[in-house]
């Protein structure tokens, strides 16, 4: 069973020229709903028996709702949340340090074609986690629609990273909600390497003297589209937030990216930042971004830089004539940029992330 | 935490906001139908093709909604806006048979006093009108022309016919096409080719009918390698009536010239400021946009270049300051159309007392348009938190040889730069205006000769005379 979608994916927070196209992303089309229950074991064993990790109960998901709307669209995150077929409820207790990363993978396949995925993480006062969430699959036609919903309470230090690498055919629609209490941090680290069309959306709720981080890389090629959304909401003064996404575009790639720095009243000496860097490697892509500044508080500094380009050729030259191929100094290059995004990911994870980059940049 | 604020007060607005009595020779009934049209058209007795012009922009101005994105418009009703008011005068050819009453508005702006000391011309628009125009005779002999719209369609028909509302069509939005209809006034300017004109040419246009609106249409043609430095200011008094400004200015700047467009926007805070602007840049020349918006109580006015010639170049140097009650909604657009086309957009806002300041703006590069280069900065200055400033860029990249960089700020004055001026014996209140007038300054030192004036009054009353 399948169904349309009939809102406007990623809309914009302030609109602009119609013309333009840029106000929303037009998805024309239908995603396949779920049939079954996601059938893979896709939750770690946790030993120690301290955290409650478990398939998604819907007890659980009454007992925190988001503040405010969020998502792709609000079609997208009710089909998630009322079709879910996976999921996890995830909750970390009062000043639990969890030192190893919690993987969970989620793996499309031709038994396991369609993902609506439910999750949930509760991170309990000055408690400390990081939470690496896959979705792969190679070879089928996949539909990926989450939903993923954090709340940090006082102090928490949470890290999510979202890889998502599915078949260069599949739907991936991901709508992330993040609650920041009063001095905690997250940090939201997200790779983009598969999928025809991959729409994703973060809203953060940045509360007294929390600090939000997005680190974000991209990889866009062959006829592939990606529009990215990030909206980091400043409610609490002395609120921090920097958003870095570092992409890659080449063949006829299209992308979009939406970053919005939203200071509320209130959020008097808020710090906000936010940086878009795309290297375009052909003539064919398309790059369009939309880094929007919202500001009601006198007391505040934002900034936003974007810059766009080809790979500087100076910097060809001088790797070539230290002997690398043109190919080789290129592939250097490239992951030079994403560096800052790598480093952030587990050693065994950014292995096997630049294989894939190896493979994907065939150039 | 609290903060000390220093409280700048509104600007002393009594020199733009006298009103004088409403006289009228010929005025239109409220509301546009097809029978205003014709009236207005017979009025002006212009050629049949114009009327036909007008009645079909009439017809897309039914047929097209408001935008859904930007200020709230609903407040404007169009039913309400008398299209069309005409002063009791002839046009005049000298200063000295300009109507009294008439005479002392533009010499409270002082108009006349501008001429004599420095421009080239004066177009000075009254209500819908252009009352006196004149053009110094050594300019004239150069084979410029000056003229008001009017004259001009039936002196230069087919230059008209050819480039009128070509560039702004009437199906662009909703007031293009209002304006299509309705559009009354104006100036038109022809510099042929090789001309480099020295002394700039200036333009006032003021509105003083209630419920009046502006719909004057600017048309300049810049030839081959030749220069023009045109100013445009715009003040209206203060009416409890809403008024309406959609005018348009279409610039053609072929191979090898350059076109600048200084505008000083002052218009009283009952405008809705509507404007539509936009440049044509062939081959090797430049447009430079230099804007200050201060008035109105909606402006959506984002003036746009098109660079479709090889190594055309876009500046834009804008400064907008929103106070209370006001939505100053403005930018640049820039389509890169051709390869080692540039741009530069360097816009700045302040807000206070509870204005909102946007900067909405774009930057185009086509498939074609390889080796192109862009540099966006907007910064943002709020100076209370009733106040809201946003900044919308939207950047489109459809080839990969191009050089983009944007930047964004939004600020406050920082606390360090206020302490280092204090320690060095300026008081706290005029520190905080030196600050301001220091992010203010490269916009004002690009305004040249009388518009300094007027700067003055609006810059330095609002920021420096009230403080403390």
């Amino acid at each position: 069973m399948s169904v349309l979608l009939t809102e406007k994916l990623n809309t914009l927070p302030r609109l602009s020229n119609r013309w333009l196209k840029i106000n929303h992303h037009k998805f024309s089309g239908s995603i396949l709903l779920p049939s079954k229950p996601y059938g893979k074991d896709f939750l770690p064993d946790l030993a120690d028996g301290k955290i409650l990790l478990e398939k998604i109960q819907n007890a659980q998901v009454a007992t925190l709702v988001p503040a405010i709307k969020y998502g792709v669209s609000d079609q997208a995150v009710k089909l998630a949340e009322e079709h879910s077929n996976g999921g996890f409820f995830l909750e970390i207790p009062r000043a639990h340090v969890q030192k190893e990363p919690i993987h969970i993978k989620y793996h499309l396949d031709d038994l396991d074609p369609v993902l609506y995925d439910h999750n949930l993480i509760i991170a309990g006062e000055n408690s400390s986690a990081t939470v690496v969430i896959e979705f792969f699959g190679d070879q089928g036609e996949f539909y990926h629609n989450g939903v993923t919903k954090i709340f940090a309470e006082k102090g928490a230090q949470i890290t999510i990273i979202k890889v998502q690498r599915l078949s260069d055919s599949s739907v991936h629609l991901d709508s992330n909600y993040t609650e920041l209490g009063s001095n905690s941090g997250v940090r939201h680290v997200q790779v983009e390497f598969g999928s025809e069309k991959s729409i994703t959306n973060y809203l953060a709720l940045i509360g007294v003297q929390s600090k939000a981080l997005v680190d974000s890389m991209y990889l866009g090629s062959g006829e592939r589209t990606l529009d990215l959304s990030y909206h980091m909401i400043h409610t609490g003064y002395r609120s921090a937030s920097n958003v870095l996404v570092k992409g890659v575009l080449k063949d006829k790639a299209k992308k979009v990216f939406r970053g919005t720095l939203d200071f509320k009243r209130g959020a008097h000496l808020a710090d906000g930042n936010e940086e878009e860097y795309v290297l375009l490697l052909d003539p064919t892509v398309k790059s369009d971004a939309v880094p929007l500044l919202l500001s009601e508080e006198d007391d505040v500094l934002g900034g936003h830089a974007a810059s766009a380009g080809k790979i500087d050729p100076n910097d060809l030259f001088y790797l070539m004539s230290r002997g690398l191929s043109i190919e080789e100094a290129t592939l250097v290059l490239i992951k030079a940029s994403y560096q800052p995004v790598l480093d952030l990911l587990p050693l065994n994870l950014r292995q096997s992330i630049l294989e894939d980059l190896h493979q994907r940049l065939v150039i | 935490m609290t903060r000390n604020k220093t409280y700048i007060a509104d600007i002393e607005r009594g020199l733009y906001d006298q009103r004088d009595p409403f006289t009228y020779a010929h005025k239109t009934e409220q509301g546009l139908t097809s029978e205003i049209i014709e009236e207005i058209s017979n009025q002006k007795n212009e050629p049949q093709w114009m009327l036909d012009f007008r009645l079909e922009a009439l017809d897309i101005y039914h047929k097209l909604d408001l935008p859904p994105w930007g200020p709230d418009l609903t407040e404007l009703d169009i039913s309400n806006i008398i299209t069309y008011v005409k002063p009791i005068v002839e046009r005049k050819l000298t200063w000295d048979d300009i109507p009294h009453d008439i005479k002392e508005t533009f010499d409270r702006l002082g108009i006349p006093k501008a001429e004599h000391e420095f421009l080239a011309g004066v177009g000075a628009q009254y209500d819908s009108e252009v009352v006196y125009h004149s053009i110094q005779e050594s300019v004239a002999k150069q084979g410029v022309v000056y003229l008001d719209m009017e004259t001009a369609v039936h002196e230069y028909e087919d230059l008209i016919k050819e480039h009128f509302m070509s560039l702004i069509t009437p199906n662009l939005h909703k007031f293009a096409a209002l304006h299509g209809a309705v559009w009354s006034g104006g100036s038109f300017v022809y510099v042929p080719r090789g001309l480099h004109l020295e002394i700039p040419l200036q333009s006032y246009f003021r509105s003083n009918a209630p419920g009046a609106g502006q719909f004057e249409h600017t048309l300049i043609i810049v030839e081959p390698d030749s220069y023009l430095h045109f100013i445009e200011g715009c003040s209206a008094p203060r009416y409890s009536v809403n008024n309406l400004h959609a005018g348009a200015v279409e610039l053609f700047v072929r191979e090898g010239s350059t076109l600048r467009y200084s505008t000083i926007e002052n218009w009283s805070r009952n405008m809705f400021n509507l404007n539509t602007k936009r440049a044509l840049v062939d081959k090797d020349a430049a447009i430079e946009w230099v804007s200050g918006s201060f008035g109105s109580k909606v402006s959506m006015l984002y003036p746009m270049s098109i660079l479709r010639g090889e190594r055309a170049r876009s500046e834009f140097i804008g400064v907008t300051f929103a106070g209370t009650g006001q939505i100053l909604d403005t930018g640049a657009q820039v389509i890169h159309a051709a390869p080692y086309t540039t741009s530069n957009i360097n816009s700045k806002s302040i807000s206070k007392g509870g204005g909102i300041a946007t900067y909405r703006g774009l930057i185009k590069v086509n498939e074609d348009a390889v080796h192109s280069k862009s540099t966006v900065s907007c910064e943002s200055l709020i100076l209370d938190n009733e106040s809201i400033s946003d900044t919308i860029p939207v950047i489109q990249l459809n080839t990969d040889e191009i050089d983009l960089g944007h930047e964004a700020k939004i600020g406050r004055i920082s606390d360090e730069a206020i302490f280092y001026l204090m320690s060095r014996g300026i008081d706290e209140e005029e520190a905080r205006a030196m600050i301001v007038r220091g992010f203010v300054e490269p916009i004002s030192k690009e305004l040249p000769l009388e518009y300094a004036v007027e700067m003055n009054n609006l810059v330095k009353l609002e920021l420096e005379g009230t403080i403390g």
